[in-house]
C-alpha cells in the first residue's frame, strides 16, 4: 500500500508488542484456508467466556421464537411450475434465502428489526433528487381493484401504478405489462404467500429482495429489466375472496 | 514483486512479514479506525486489535476474493463490532495489547489530527448507523472506505448484484436521514451515486 513510512511512538511501540505476540505465539504453519472472513479469535475467547451468560440468554430467546419446531417459511413449487413462498414468521432469514437459491432464485432476504425511518420506501432517488415518499407507506388502503402489485420503479410516475388497468408499456423494465406477472404478495391470516409463477421473469435470475417494512409487513422487491431499477411487490391486506 | 508477507498466513508466523504488513497498512488502518471513533484512546485501542485480528485470521485471507485491504477492513469491521459489543456488556475482557498505553503526547496529537480529518466521515458513520447491519457494513466499506462494490460484496460475502440493490435502497434512506436531520449535503463521495458491481 504505502511505501514503508516513518512510525512515530505509538506505532514504534504497537509494532514492537506485535511482533512479540506473533514471536510467542507463532500460528501453525498449516491452518484451514476457508474463505470465512469471520474467524474466532484467540483474544475474543475471553470475552466469550465471560459473556457466557448473555449469550445463553440470547439463545433462549432464539428458542422461544422458534419453537415446536415450527418452520419459519415454506417454499414449494406447483405442478405448473410456480414457485409458493410462505413465510410464516419473520425469522430464519437466511435460511429462506438459501431454500430460495436452491430453488435457483437469487434471492437477499433481511428482517431488519428496527425498520428504518422512512419505512419500506426503497424507491431510487431519481437524477432530480425524488425522495422517500411518507405517504405511500404501508398499511393504507387496499388497492381499488384488489390488484397486489404496485410499481415502485425509478421513473417520474412511480409508486402509484397498479399491475393492472390499462398497461402504460414497461419502462422500467417491471414486465408489469406482460401476460405473466412477475409475483404477487397475498397477507393470509398471519401468513404471508409470495407467488412467482412460471415463466415469469423472477425465475429467470433476477435478483429478488425480501424484508420488512417499519410496520411489520413483508416487502419484496426485485430488479428491473433495466439496469438500476427495482421492482417492488406490495401487498395491502387480505385479497378480496 | 512478491510482498514479503505474501501468502498472508505469513505475518502470523514470521515477525519480519508482520513487520512489512504492519508498515503498509497502519496508517490505513488508523484513518479506517479515525473514521468510526472519536477518542483518541479508544482509536489506540482499536488499531492495535484491529492489527491482532489480522494476525489471528490471516489464514483466512484468499487473493482470489479481493485486495488485502479489503479483507483488512472486513477484519476492522469485526474487530470494531468486537469492541462495541464488549462495552456494550461491560465486559472488562483482558486484551493482549493495550494500546492506550503506549501513547505518548506526541502520538496522541497525530491520532487527533487524524480524527479531526474525519470528523465529516464519522457524521455519515451516524446517519448510517439505523440501517440494518448488513446494509450499515456494505455502505461503510464503499461510502466511508472506498472500497469497489466488488470487493466489498466480497468482504461480505454477499453477490455483487445483492450488494448493489442494498446500497441503492440504503442510500436512499441515509438522504431521506439526513435531510431530516438537516444536516448539510454530504460530499459526493460519500454516497455514490452510479454504484456499479
Amino acid at each position: 500500500m504505502n511505501s514503508p513510512t516513518t512510525l512515530d511512538s505509538f506505532e514504534s511501540a504497537l509494532l514492537t508488542e506485535l511482533r512479540r505476540e506473533v514471536a510467542e505465539h507463532p500460528a501453525p504453519a498449516t491452518r484451514a484456508t476457508t474463505g470465512a472472513v469471520r474467524r474466532p479469535e484467540r483474544r475474543l475467547r475471553l470475552a466469550a467466556i465471560a459473556a457466557t451468560g448473555v449469550a445463553t440468554s440470547a439463545v433462549a430467546v432464539f428458542g422461544l421464537g422458534g419453537s415446536g419446531g415450527s418452520p419459519a417459511y415454506a417454499v414449494d413449487q406447483s405442478a405448473d411450475g410456480d414457485v409458493i413462498v410462505t413465510v410464516h414468521r419473520l425469522d430464519d432469514a437466511a435460511g429462506l434465502e438459501q431454500a430460495l437459491a436452491d430453488k435457483g432464485i437469487d434471492a437477499d432476504v433481511s428482517y431488519d428489526p428496527q425498520g428504518s425511518p422512512d419505512g419500506h420506501t426503497y424507491r431510487i432517488p431519481g437524477p432530480g433528487g425524488t425522495g422517500p415518499t411518507p405517504g405511500q407507506e404501508g398499511g393504507g388502503a387496499p388497492d381499488s381493484d384488489g390488484g397486489p402489485i404496485t410499481r415502485l420503479g425509478g421513473g417520474p410516475d412511480a409508486g402509484a401504478t397498479t399491475a393492472h388497468g390499462p398497461a402504460a408499456g414497461d419502462e422500467d423494465g417491471c414486465g408489469l405489462s406482460e401476460s405473466v406477472q412477475p409475483a404477487t404478495l397475498r397477507q393470509q391470516g398471519d401468513d404471508w404467500v409470495l407467488r412467482i409463477p412460471a415463466g415469469s421473469p423472477l425465475l429467470d435470475g433476477r435478483h429478488l429482495g425480501i424484508g420488512t417494512t417499519v410496520d411489520g409487513l413483508l416487502s419484496v422487491w426485485y430488479a428491473g429489466a433495466k439496469p438500476d431499477t427495482y421492482c417492488g411487490v406490495v401487498s395491502f391486506g387480505e385479497p378480496p375472496d | 514483486m512478491r510482498a514479503p508477507y505474501d501468502p498472508l498466513d505469513r505475518i502470523a508466523r514470521e515477525p519480519d512479514a508482520l513487520e512489512a504488513f504492519y508498515r503498509d497498512h497502519v496508517e490505513v488502518v488508523q484513518r479506517f479506525v479515525a473514521r468510526r471513533v472519536s477518542d483518541p484512546h479508544v482509536a489506540a485501542d482499536l488499531t492495535a486489535d484491529v492489527f491482532l485480528a489480522a494476525v489471528d485470521s490471516a489464514a483466512t485471507y484468499d487473493p482470489s476474493r479481493g485486495p488485502v485491504v479489503a479483507w483488512l477492513y472486513g477484519v476492522g469491521r469485526n474487530a470494531i463490532a468486537a469492541e462495541a459489543r464488549r462495552r456494550a456488556r461491560e465486559l472488562h475482557a483482558v486484551r493482549r495489547i493495550e494500546g492506550r498505553r503506549l501513547l505518548d503526547p506526541g502520538s496522541l496529537a497525530r491520532i487527533e489530527e487524524r480524527l479531526d480529518a474525519e470528523r465529516e466521515s464519522r457524521r455519515l458513520y451516524r446517519a448510517i448507523a439505523e440501517l440494518s447491519a448488513a446494509d450499515r457494513a456494505l455502505l461503510e466499506l464503499v461510502s466511508l472506505d472506498g472500497l469497489s462494490v466488488a470487493d466489498a460484496a466480497r468482504v461480505l460475502g454477499v453477490k455483487p448484484a445483492t450488494a448493489r440493490v442494498r446500497l441503492h435502497r440504503s442510500r436512499a434512506r441515509v438522504t431521506a436521514r439526513l435531510h431530516e436531520t438537516g444536516a448539510p449535503e454530504l460530499p459526493d463521495r460519500a454516497l455514490p451515486v452510479e454504484v456499479h458491481p
